[in-house]
């Protein structure tokens, strides 16, 4: 597996605040990556500098081997997708896309148009007179048809409903399929994504404290479920992190891994073992620190 | 094996309204304004030199380009290097394009002895007096002069805030006042003036190029380091 981006001590302060504080990590070639962390917590901040946008206090980055700030053969491999991106006044969805085809190598112009009809976007229609979600569309659109070896969506669907964050995510995966490429989905709604997410990075006032594979995640819990009494016997045994009732059915989350004996011999009790969301994972392995509730809008 | 420099110029002639029409917009209207006092004035010919909101238009040009597509051109993963000089090429056709047409006109208003006698527009004594190159170097060279003016104030802001403005502002009163005094004082004043005087338009337009190219190597030392 290739580095694709390597961060060692990032650090950024404004005065007296630390926006970041000693991040260090790397990505690989071809996986999908989420960088989970409550609004504030400095995702974006790490982005930027990742993309030479900002600069560290302190710290280095390697994209692609190199240093990106001002280095085409770096910047031209990067879409970087954020939510705060502003457009000139003048600018209709139509100009954006136009832009962005004469930046992005790779931009793939059906492609593009295709998920503008289905994302519904007025072609015509000025970008300062569209809806938040309509913006974030666009975002979407560009990230996807530019096909960048790194693409990196920050907070990308934000005023997107239901349907459209689906439509998101499964063309998502069928281009990414199709065109294999590193990508970082930065965002404080877990739940909804962690099904595509191969590894994870969490954020915290500045601070990475969890970067660890999904799967292996997963896999360091176990959720039971069944009838109230036996989920209870087992209970008094091993101390659950998080216990919930659903009529006479009570679900358990426990530390630790099942061997295939444990499994079974659970599984003979009458007691069914269900995956553990990643969004309750996190919050234990945060601390609570990350609550994963979607704080929507702003 | 740059070729990120034409996405430039193509980002900012996305805005063609901007860039080709509305300059001609206010200066036809100002020029309509023009005509329309004129003809109460039947005694008197005006030298209204009204199009001097080209020149305006290109200061506010120049302030405005180092922002909305600035930081369109880095959200996109454009270098500052290629954004500096993607805008600096769009200023300079521009900038021939608005002297071109400028003569253009001028043309016209001497063709129509200055709209029946009634004002000069276009063609301004003095400022329109050399060769036709030499008219265009002049004009040419103070459309260039108000885009870096605009362009240098710009890089300014965004590189160190409003504070920054705030004090490179203060800074340059106190340095012209200072300036100021000095020539009072030591009696420069009767020198200066002369040697502008003694100057033609197109002497002075190629001086001005000094300064001009002056804010262009600190805008381009300040668009270095700027963020988005």
């Amino acid at each position: 597996m290739n580095p694709i981006v390597e961060v060692q001590g990032f650090t950024k302060s404004y005065r007296d605040v630390h926006a970041l504080d000693n991040v260090s990590f790397t990505l690989s070639e071809n996986k999908i990556y989420g960088l989970l962390g409550r609004n504030g917590a400095g995702k974006t901040t790490l982005m930027r500098i990742i993309t030479a946008q900002v600069f560290a206090t302190a710290g280095t980055v390697r994209v692609f081997g190199e240093t990106p700030y001002e280095n085409d053969r770096v910047l031209r491999r990067i879409c970087f997708i954020k939510e705060s991106q502003k457009y000139p006044d003048t600018f209709r969805i139509a100009d954006v896309l136009e832009t962005a085809a004469s930046v992005f190598p790779n931009w793939d112009r059906e492609l593009a148009l295709s998920l503008a009809e289905q994302f519904r976007l007025p072609l015509k229609r000025k970008m300062k007179n569209l809806s938040r979600g309509m913006h974030s569309s666009v975002g979407i659109v560009i990230g996807l048809a530019s096909r960048a070896p790194l693409t990196i969506f920050d907070e990308p669907y934000l005023g997107l409903d239901a349907v459209a964050r689906t439509l998101f995510y499964d063309r998502l995966l069928e281009d990414y399929a199709e065109y294999p490429r590193t990508i970082v989905l930065s965002t404080h709604l877990i739940d909804e994504v962690s099904r595509l997410l191969e590894h994870i990075f969490v954020i915290d006032g500045g601070r990475l404290i969890l970067d660890e594979d999904a799967d292996a995640l997963r896999g360091r819990a176990f959720t039971v479920v069944g009838p109230a009494a036996r989920v209870d016997a087992l209970t008094s045994r091993m101390r659950p992190i998080d216990r919930t009732m659903l009529g006479g059915l009570v679900s358990a989350t426990f530390w630790g891994k099942l061997d295939a004996d444990e499994r079974r011999r659970l599984e003979a009790e009458g007691l069914e073992l269900a995956p553990v969301s990643l969004q309750q994972m996190i919050v234990r392995l945060t601390n609570g620190k990350f609550d994963g509730k979607a704080v929507s809008g702003e | 094996m740059n070729n990120r420099i034409p996405g430039v110029i193509r980002l900012h002639f996305r805005d063609k309204f901007t860039w080709l029409y509305l300059p001609w917009i206010i200066a036809l209207l100002n020029m309509a304004v023009n005509l329309l006092v004129s003809v109460f004035l039947t005694e008197t010919m005006i030298y209204s030199g009204g199009i001097a909101t080209i020149y305006v238009f290109l200061l506010v040009m120049g302030i405005l380009s180092m922002n909305q597509p600035f930081a369109l051109a880095l959200g996109f993963g454009l270098r500052r290097t290629d954004y500096y000089w993607g805008t600096m090429a769009t200023a300079v056709v521009m900038s021939v394009l608005y002297a071109v047409l400028t003569m253009a006109f001028g043309a016209v208003e001497r063709w129509t002895n200055y709209w029946w006698e009634r004002m000069r527009f276009f063609d301004v004594p003095y400022f329109n007096d050399g060769s036709l190159p030499e008219q265009f170097v002049v004009m040419l060279s103070f459309m260039l002069h108000f885009f870096l003016i605009g362009f240098v104030v710009s890089c300014t802001y965004r590189r160190f805030g409003r504070n920054g403005l705030f004090i490179l502002f203060s800074a340059l009163m106190l340095a012209l006042m200072i300036a100021a005094y000095a020539c009072m004082y030591y009696g420069w004043w009767d020198d200066i003036f002369g040697w502008l005087a003694g100057n033609t338009a197109f002497e002075t337009s190629l001086w001005l190029f000094l300064p001009t190219a002056a804010y262009a190597l600190i805008a381009y030392a300040l668009m270095r380091r700027t963020t988005a």
